[in-house]
C-alpha cells in the first residue's frame, strides 16, 4: 500500500504531468505547424478585438444566446468547469503537497467550499450522463467514450470527497483518488477532453472571421 | 515600324467645346476620343428615344434606332454597333457593313486598325465576321473571340454540338472546341477557354478541360498529355511555337512550357504570363503566398512583395522594363523596375511606355480628378476626364487628351515640361 | 424518426447522384477521400472533429432538425456523424451507398447557412465541414444533376443559366427601352470604361426577372450614379460551383467577375440583391485565388441603398403602407452583418415593419440557400418540409409582404408561401425603393 502511494505520488504523478503538458504541447505544436503549412490563409484573418468580444460572451454564464436558451445546462456546465478547474488547483491538500515538494504555495479553499464544489461537479456529471442518454439527438452522436468521460471525472472527485472526510476505507479511496486523478490528467490530450485547449483555437478562428470578415456576432 | 496614331506632333491645344456642340442634346454619354486626339465622339439620346452619335459636333445621319459601343480603331476610324430594330450591323465612319445579323457585338481591331471583326448571332447560331465577311461555319455557341496581330485571322472557343440544358452527360462528353476562321479543331473538350494566337497567326493555343477534373493546354487542337489541377490562359513565346501557361499542381501554381514544368518555384497564384516583345523574358503576376502579390520575371520574384493585388503587367517595347499597377488598402500605385511610385491614387490605368522604353506614363485618378503620372512626376493640371497618354516615336513628347468643364483639349507637351 | 424513411422513399432518383455511383470502386472512393484529407484540408478540420464534445447544442440551431420533428439525423452534428465521422473512422469501408447518403445529406440537407456555428460553444463550423463532404462528392462525380448542370453553365459561359452574350446585351437594351417609358432618355451604360461603379447581377435576372435590372437602372439614374455593366462574361456574380464543390470553376468565375471590373477600371462593384454571390466574391472565391479581400471593393445592394439614402441621393416620397416583415439572408447577415443597414432602409421606406423572431444573425435560413434549391425538383418536397419552422416564423408576423434582398431567399420563400398557403407576397428591397422613392421627370411612381 505504502509502495503504491510512493509510486502514485512520485513517478506516476510526474508521468501524468508529462503526458498532459507534453501531449497538449505537441498537439498545439502540430496544429500550428500544420495550419502554417496548409492553411496559412487563416492567419490573415485573425482579429484580436473580435476574439476578445466573442470570448467575453462565451466565457461568462448566459453571455451567448444558446446559454440563455439552455439554462440548466449552462448552470451545470459552468459549475462543472469552474469546479474542475478550482478543485485540483486550490485544494489545501494539493497545495500542501506542492509546497512540500517545491516550496511554493498559493491561496487555498477553505471551509465548505471544496465539498460544495465537489458535490456540484458530481451532480453535473450525473446530469450530463442523464442528458446524453435521454435526449435522442445527443444519444445519436454519442460514442462509448462520451459516456466514459464523465465517469473519469466522477472517480477522482468522489474518492477525493470520501478521503477528505475520512469515511470508512478512506486509505483505499485516497489512493484511488490519486490514481484516477492522474488518469484523468493524462487522458486529456488523447480524448475529447482536449477541447479545454483546442476549443480556444477553434473559437479564435471563428470569432475572427465573424467579427472582422463578416461583421457579425457569433454568440 | 512603329505605328503612331498622331501625324502632327507640333499642334498644341486643339479644342472641342462639347457644351457648345451639344446644344439641346441634353444627355451626353460615353465620350470617346480618337487615338490621334483629333476626334471626339459622344452618344446621346434624342427626344424620340433613339440613340445617336455626334462626332466633333456633327451628328451622324442614319436610320438606325439604337446604337452603342462607339469605339475608335487604332487608325482613327469611329465604329458603332447599330440596329434598325430588326437586325444589327457595324457602322464604320457612318457607313454600314453590308452584312446584317440578328445580333452583333464585341468589335475588335487589329493592331494597325485596318481590320475589324465582331461576333454575330443569326437564328441562334454564332460566328465571327472579319471585315464584313462572316465565317462560313456557324456554331451553337461562341466565346473568347480573338484576332491575330496582323488582323488576317480570327479564332474563338465554340460550342460544336447543341445540348439541351440539364443534359450533364452530353456536356461531360465534350461539346466545346476552338475554331480558327470557322475551321474547328478535330477534338472536342469539356471546356475551352482563352484561345490565343501566335505572332504570325498560324497557331492557336487554348486552356482546355478534358473532363471535370483534368485541365491542360491544347495547341492547334492537340493537347498536352500531362493533365493539371487547373490551368490559366496560355501564351506563345514570340517568334517561336513554344507555349507557356500557368498550371496548378498540388494546390500550388507554376509555369509549364509545352506540357512540361518550366519554372521551378511554385506560387499560391500565378497568372497573366507575358513575354517581352523579343520573347527573351517571361514575366507573370504572382502571389508567392496567400494574400501577398508580386511579379515574377523568369521565375525570380521581385523584391516588392506587399501588394493586395496586381494588375496591368506591361513590358516596355524594347523589353528591358516592366510596369504594373499595385493595390494596397484600397489605393493603387504604379510599380516599375522593382520599385513603387510614391503617389497613391484612387485608380491607376495600365501603364504606357515610350517607344524606347525610357519613359513611363499612366493615367491616374487622385481625389476624384484625373491627371498623368510621368516617370513618377504628376502633371501640373488635373481634369474631369482623361484618356490614356500617347508618346511620340522619339519619346520626347506626350499627347494629353482631356476634358474639363465641357471643353475637350488635346495638348502636346514636351516631356521636360513635367519637371519644369 | 420515420420522417427520413418517408423522405428516402420519396427520393426520386437523381441521375446526377446515381449515374457515377454504379462504377465507383471502394479504392477510388478511398483515394479521393484520402486526397481531400491529405492535400485540401488541414488542422482546421481536425480541430473541429477533435474539439466537438458531442453536446448537441447545435441541434436546435438547425431548421432541418426542428422542421423534421427533432430527428437526430438532421442535427448538424448528426450530419457530421453520418458523413465525415464515417469517412475518418472507416475510410477502408466506405461504399457507394455511403457516398450516396453523404451526397444527399451534404447537398440537400444542409444549407451551409452557418446558423449552427452561433450555437456551438467552440464555434465549430459545420457548414465548412459539409463543404468538405461536397468537395469529396464532387471529386467522385456524385453531384445532384440540376446543381451540376448549373456548374457546367458557369464553366461554359461564365453564368449560371446558359445565357449567351447576345442574350445578356439584348436584355439590357430591352430593359433600357422599358425604363424609358418611365424615365425618358434613361440609359443603361454598357461597357463604360472608368465608371465609378460596376453593377453585377446573377443570371436569373436576365432570364426571369429582368425588371430588376430596369429598377436598378431607375435607382442609379435618380441617384446620379456613374455606373456601368460589362457586356462581356463577368456580368454574372453568382457561383454555384462554390456549392457543388468544384473549387477550380469557382475560382475561374470569381476571377472573371473581378477581371471584368478591372478591365472597366471601376472604383467598386455593387452587386444586386443576392446572398450566395456575395459569399462567393467576398469570402470564398477570392480566397481560392489568393486575394485576402476582394481586389476591387465589393458591396452588396443593401449597403449601396443605405449609402444612397444616408447621403440623400435618393429620398422617400411616400412610405410603403402594407405591413412588411424582413427575412435576413444568411450570406449577408451572418456573412456580412448588413442587418442593421437593411432595417434602416425599411424604416425609411415602410410604415409598418414587423420583426420576425428570431432575427438578425439568428434568423433561420430560407431553406433554399447553399445550392439546395439548385438541386431542383427531386428534392423540392424535402426542402418544403425542412422549411416548416421558416413558414411558422413568417406566418406569425402577420405581415402582408416579406422583404428579402437575396435571390435564393426570394425563390425559397416564394415556394414556402405557396406550399404552406401563407397569404403574403414577397419583394426585393429595390421593389420597395423604386415604389416609394422620389423620381424626377414624369415618374409615375407606380413602377411596379
Ligand atoms: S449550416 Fe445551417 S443547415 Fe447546415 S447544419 Fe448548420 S444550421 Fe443546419
Ligand atoms: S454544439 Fe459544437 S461541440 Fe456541441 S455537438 Fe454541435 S458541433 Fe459539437
Amino acid at each position: 500500500m505504502h509502495n503504491l502511494y510512493i509510486l502514485a505520488t512520485g513517478p506516476l504523478l510526474y508521468l501524468s504531468f508529462a503526458l498532459f503538458f507534453g501531449g497538449m504541447f505537441i498537439q498545439i505544436l502540430f496544429l500550428v505547424i500544420e495550419t502554417y503549412r496548409k492553411e496559412r490563409f487563416m492567419f490573415s484573418f485573425l482579429s484580436l478585438s473580435s476574439v476578445l468580444m466573442s470570448v467575453a460572451h462565451w466565457l461568462f454564464p448566459f453571455g451567448s444566446t444558446v446559454m440563455r436558451r439552455e439554462k440548466t445546462l449552462t448552470l451545470m456546465g459552468f459549475g462543472f468547469h469552474i469546479g474542475l478547474f478550482i478543485l485540483p488547483v486550490f485544494l489545501f491538500d494539493h497545495v500542501l503537497l506542492i509546497y512540500e515538494s517545491w516550496g511554493v504555495y498559493w491561496l487555498t479553499l477553505s471551509g465548505m467550499v471544496p465539498d460544495v464544489l465537489s458535490v456540484f461537479v458530481l451532480s453535473a456529471c450525473v446530469y450530463f450522463l442523464f442528458r446524453r442518454s435521454t435526449k435522442p439527438e445527443i444519444r445519436y452522436i454519442s460514442t462509448p467514450i462520451d459516456y466514459l468521460i464523465p465517469l473519469l471525472v466522477i472517480f477522482p472527485v468522489a474518492t477525493g470527497l470520501w478521503a477528505s472526510h475520512r469515511l470508512p476505507g478512506y486509505p483505499i479511496a485516497h489512493i484511488t483518488h490519486i490514481l484516477s486523478g492522474e488518469l484523468l490528467l493524462s487522458a486529456i490530450p488523447f480524448t475529447r477532453l482536449s477541447h479545454m485547449v483546442l476549443g480556444f483555437f477553434t473559437r479564435v478562428y471563428t470569432s475572427s472571421e465573424f467579427g472582422r470578415t463578416r461583421a457579425a456576432h457569433d454568440w | 515600324m512603329l505605328i503612331n496614331p498622331v501625324e502632327d506632333w507640333n499642334v498644341d491645344d486643339r479644342q472641342e467645346n462639347i457644351h457648345a456642340w451639344l446644344g439641346d442634346l441634353e444627355r451626353i454619354e460615353e465620350i470617346q476620343v480618337s487615338p490621334d486626339g483629333d476626334k471626339v465622339a459622344a452618344l446621346f439620346v434624342s427626344a424620340d428615344d433613339t440613340t445617336r452619335i455626334c462626332v466633333n459636333g456633327h451628328i451622324w445621319e442614319h436610320d438606325f434606332t439604337r446604337i452603342w459601343y462607339p469605339r475608335f480603331s487604332p487608325d482613327n476610324r469611329l465604329t458603332v454597333l447599330a440596329s434598325d430594330g430588326e437586325s444589327w450591323t457595324l457602322l464604320v465612319e457612318d457607313q454600314p457593313w453590308e452584312s446584317r445579323f440578328d445580333y452583333a457585338w464585341n468589335t475588335v481591331f487589329s493592331k494597325d486598325g485596318k481590320h475589324i471583326s465582331l461576333v454575330f448571332q443569326n437564328q441562334g447560331t454564332y460566328g465571327i465576321a472579319l471585315n464584313d465577311r462572316p465565317w462560313d461555319t456557324v456554331f451553337p455557341g461562341i466565346g473568347h473571340m480573338v484576332m491575330s496581330q496582323d488582323g488576317s485571322k480570327t479564332a474563338a472557343a465554340v460550342q460544336v454540338d447543341r445540348i439541351i440544358e440539364g443534359d450533364i452527360f452530353a456536356f461531360q462528353k465534350g461539346v466545346f472546341s476552338a475554331a480558327l476562321d470557322g475551321h474547328v479543331w478535330p477534338q472536342n473538350f469539356v471546356n475551352v477557354w482563352d484561345p490565343v494566337f501566335n505572332c504570325d497567326g498560324t497557331g492557336v493555343a487554348a486552356a482546355v478541360r478534358l473532363n471535370l477534373y483534368d485541365y491542360t493546354v491544347a495547341v492547334n487542337g492537340i493537347f498536352w498529355p500531362r493533365p493539371f489541377e487547373c490551368v490559366w490562359k496560355p501564351c506563345f513565346q514570340p517568334g517561336t511555337l513554344n507555349v507557356v501557361a500557368p498550371v496548378r499542381l498540388g494546390q500550388r501554381w507554376t509555369m509549364a512550357r509545352n506540357g512540361d514544368l518550366f519554372w521551378k518555384n511554385t506560387y499560391f497564384q500565378l497568372w497573366h504570363p507575358e513575354f517581352s516583345p523579343d520573347g527573351s523574358r517571361l514575366a507573370a503576376i504572382v502571389a508567392p503566398s496567400f494574400g501577398t502579390w508580386s511579379i515574377s520575371v523568369d521565375d525570380r520574384l521581385w523584391n516588392l512583395r506587399h501588394f493586395d493585388a496586381i494588375t496591368g503587367l506591361t513590358f516596355s517595347p524594347e523589353g528591358s522594363r516592366i510596369a504594373a499597377v499595385g493595390m494596397n488598402n484600397g489605393k493603387q500605385t504604379l510599380i516599375y523596375d522593382e520599385t513603387s511610385c510614391r503617389h497613391f491614387c484612387d485608380r491607376v490605368w495600365p501603364p504606357v511606355f515610350s517607344p524606347d522604353g525610357r519613359h513611363l506614363a499612366a493615367k491616374i485618378q487622385i481625389n476624384g480628378r484625373y491627371t498623368i503620372l510621368l516617370d513618377g512626376t504628376l502633371w501640373k493640371s488635373d481634369y474631369e476626364t482623361l484618356w490614356d497618354p500617347v508618346f511620340d516615336n522619339k519619346g520626347e513628347k506626350l499627347m494629353i487628351r482631356a476634358l474639363d468643364q465641357g471643353v475637350y483639349h488635346k495638348h502636346i507637351v514636351a516631356l521636360n515640361a513635367f519637371t519644369t | 424518426m420515420n420522417q427520413q424513411a418517408q423522405i428516402t422513399d420519396k427520393y426520386e432518383l437523381d441521375r446526377g447522384i446515381e449515374n457515377h455511383l454504379e462504377h465507383l470502386k471502394p479504392e477510388t472512393i478511398r483515394a479521393e477521400i484520402d486526397a481531400v484529407f491529405r492535400s485540401e484540408t488541414g488542422s482546421r478540420l481536425k480541430a473541429y472533429m477533435k474539439t466537438c464534445v458531442h453536446c448537441g447544442l447545435c441541434s436546435d440551431a438547425c431548421h432541418f432538425f426542428l422542421s423534421f420533428d427533432r430527428d437526430p439525423r438532421y442535427s448538424p452534428a448528426g450530419k457530421i456523424r453520418q458523413t465525415l465521422w464515417e469517412f475518418m473512422k472507416n475510410i477502408r469501408h466506405i461504399t457507394a451507398d455511403h457516398i450516396r447518403k453523404a451526397a444527399i445529406i451534404a447537398y440537400t440537407e444542409c444549407n451551409l447557412c452557418r446558423r449552427c456555428v452561433l450555437y456551438c460553444p467552440f464555434g465549430i463550423d459545420t457548414a465548412y465541414m459539409m463543404g468538405v463532404v461536397r468537395r469529396i462528392c464532387h471529386r467522385l462525380g456524385v453531384t445532384p444533376l440540376y446543381l451540376q448542370d448549373t456548374a457546367h453553365s458557369h464553366s461554359a459561359f461564365m453564368n449560371q443559366m446558359w445565357v449567351k452574350e447576345d442574350e445578356w446585351i439584348d436584355t439590357i437594351h430591352w430593359q433600357e427601352d422599358d425604363a424609358r417609358d418611365e424615365m425618358p432618355g434613361l440609359r443603361i451604360p454598357l461597357e463604360k470604361q472608368g465608371a465609378d461603379i460596376m453593377y453585377s447581377v446573377i443570371a436569373p435576372e436576365p432570364r426571369f426577372q429582368a425588371d430588376l435590372i430596369y429598377k436598378a437602372a431607375i435607382l442609379m439614374t435618380v441617384a446620379g450614379v456613374n455606373w456601368t455593366l460589362p457586356a462581356t462574361p463577368g456580368w454574372d456574380n453568382s457561383d454555384m460551383a462554390m456549392y457543388s464543390g468544384d473549387d477550380e470553376i469557382m475560382g475561374r468565375i470569381t476571377r472573371t467577375h473581378f477581371e471584368a471590373a478591372e478591365r472597366l477600371n471601376v472604383k467598386k462593384i455593387v452587386m444586386g440583391e443576392c446572398g450566395h454571390a456575395f459569399r462567393s466574391v467576398y469570402d470564398t472565391g477570392n480566397r481560392w485565388l489568393g486575394w485576402t479581400f476582394p481586389p476591387i471593393p465589393v458591396i452588396h445592394a443593401i449597403e449601396f441603398y443605405y449609402d444612397l439614402l444616408v447621403s440623400g441621393k435618393i429620398t422617400i416620397r411616400e412610405k410603403f403602407k402594407d405591413p412588411v416583415t424582413f427575412h435576413d439572408p444568411c450570406n449577408i447577415v451572418r456573412g456580412r452583418g448588413l442587418h442593421e443597414k437593411a432595417r434602416y432602409i425599411i424604416h425609411m421606406a415602410c410604415e409598418n415593419f414587423i420583426e420576425m423572431t428570431p432575427n438578425r444573425e439568428h434568423n433561420f435560413c430560407c431553406g433554399a440557400g447553399g445550392g439546395v434549391i439548385n438541386c431542383g425538383p427531386p428534392f423540392k418536397n424535402k426542402r418544403m418540409q425542412a422549411s416548416r419552422v421558416k413558414a411558422d416564423q413568417i406566418r406569425k408576423t402577420g405581415a402582408k409582404v416579406v422583404i428579402t434582398p437575396c435571390h435564393n431567399c426570394h425563390s425559397g420563400i416564394d415556394d414556402i408561401l405557396h406550399h404552406y398557403k401563407i397569404p403574403m407576397t414577397i419583394k426585393f428591397m429595390v421593389d420597395i425603393l423604386t415604389l416609394t422613392m422620389n423620381k424626377p421627370v414624369n415618374g409615375t411612381g407606380d413602377g411596379l
